[in-house]
């Protein structure tokens, strides 16, 4: 019987949340680039490419520990993929990006406390769009 | 004991980092055989071609058709692999009406994005060790949908709804 085989439980998620934070430097070192190309797609008008980069954000971001990254791409990927109903203000969608660029901008040093500020300005408007945040 | 250690796991998802992820957490699991497929097509052939254990696969692959793919799966009779096989449904789309039409389309569990090991653990073993139930009928093909356990066995008292109903008859 090897090492596997002897695993319990709670080795396995510890191995597992090892293997995690090796796959979150990459994604760490990624981030800044791709709220860039979020930026151009937006700027573009390109929606499509603005949901598919919003999705994969929101899907990979908390996993990382980057939940507000998670909650802000999750707003802007609801409103341009049509699933809420109200247009959204051209004004909404900068400052949610300007958080997303100013969270992302050095993402080897992340600044907790200013993230959580920025977040809490947002909520509000956000809060209509998502539920469960 | 590892009980994934044996296992043969299909990931189905085009976003490479979600994949590379997944396999991560699996390989950390133990899990050795690790097939990652970034199109439906090359996931199809891989179903049909190979012994598999579970499966995950992404709701959002190829413009929201992830649970196409399920239904090859449901109404299939391959040779290498059962149309039971048990199937978890990845998405970051976890509104009620998504995640009513991955129960009814035949889903084994469903994993909101973003994930934990902690939940991926939990629900390869439920759908692995916990199995339902499997039901093919006409209109529905996949795990039972009812997942609390109904008519206890054990229960030895009055069933009282049905005896006030027929009370209030009389």
């Amino acid at each position: 019987m090897d090492d596997n085989q002897k695993m319990n439980k709670t080795e396995m998620l510890a191995r597992a949340n090892q293997a995690i934070n090796e796959v979150a430097i990459e994604f760490t070192e990624s981030l800044n680039e791709r709220v860039r190309d979020l930026e151009k797609a937006l700027h573009q008008n390109d929606l499509k490419k603005v949901v598919a980069i919003a999705y994969n954000l929101e899907t990979e971001a908390s996993t990382f520990g980057w939940p507000r990254v998670t909650r802000l791409s999750k707003w802007l990927r609801k409103i341009f993929s049509g699933d809420y109903d109200n247009k959204p203000k051209a004004e909404d969608v900068m400052k949610v990006l300007g958080a997303l660029k100013l969270m992302a901008s050095d993402p080897e040093t992340p600044n907790d406390q200013r993230d959580e500020d920025l977040f809490r300005e947002l909520y509000p408007m956000m809060s209509h769009v998502i539920s469960d945040i | 004991m590892n009980d994934f250690i044996g296992l043969r796991v299909l990931i189905v998802d085009n976003n490479n980092f979600i994949a590379k992820t997944l396999y991560s957490i699996l390989e950390a699991f133990g899990v050795r055989k690790i097939t990652i497929c970034d199109t439906l097509e090359e996931a199809e052939k891989k179903y049909y071609n190979s012994e598999l254990d579970v499966i995950f696969i992404d709701f959002m692959m190829e413009n929201r058709s992830g649970l196409n793919f399920l239904k090859t799966v449901r109404a299939s009779n391959a040779d290498k692999n059962p149309s039971d096989i048990p199937v978890i449904l990845n998405t970051g789309v976890t509104d009620i009406d998504t995640i009513i039409m991955a129960r009814d389309t035949g889903i084994t569990e469903i994993i909101g994005k973003p994930f934990s090991p902690d939940q991926i653990h939990q629900k390869m073993h439920n759908a692995l060790f916990n199995k339902r139930e499997f039901i093919n009928v006409d209109e529905y093909i996949g795990p039972n949908r009812r997942r609390r356990q109904q008519n206890n066995p054990e229960w030895d008292g009055e069933n009282e709804r049905r005896h006030s109903a027929t009370s209030n008859s009389d």
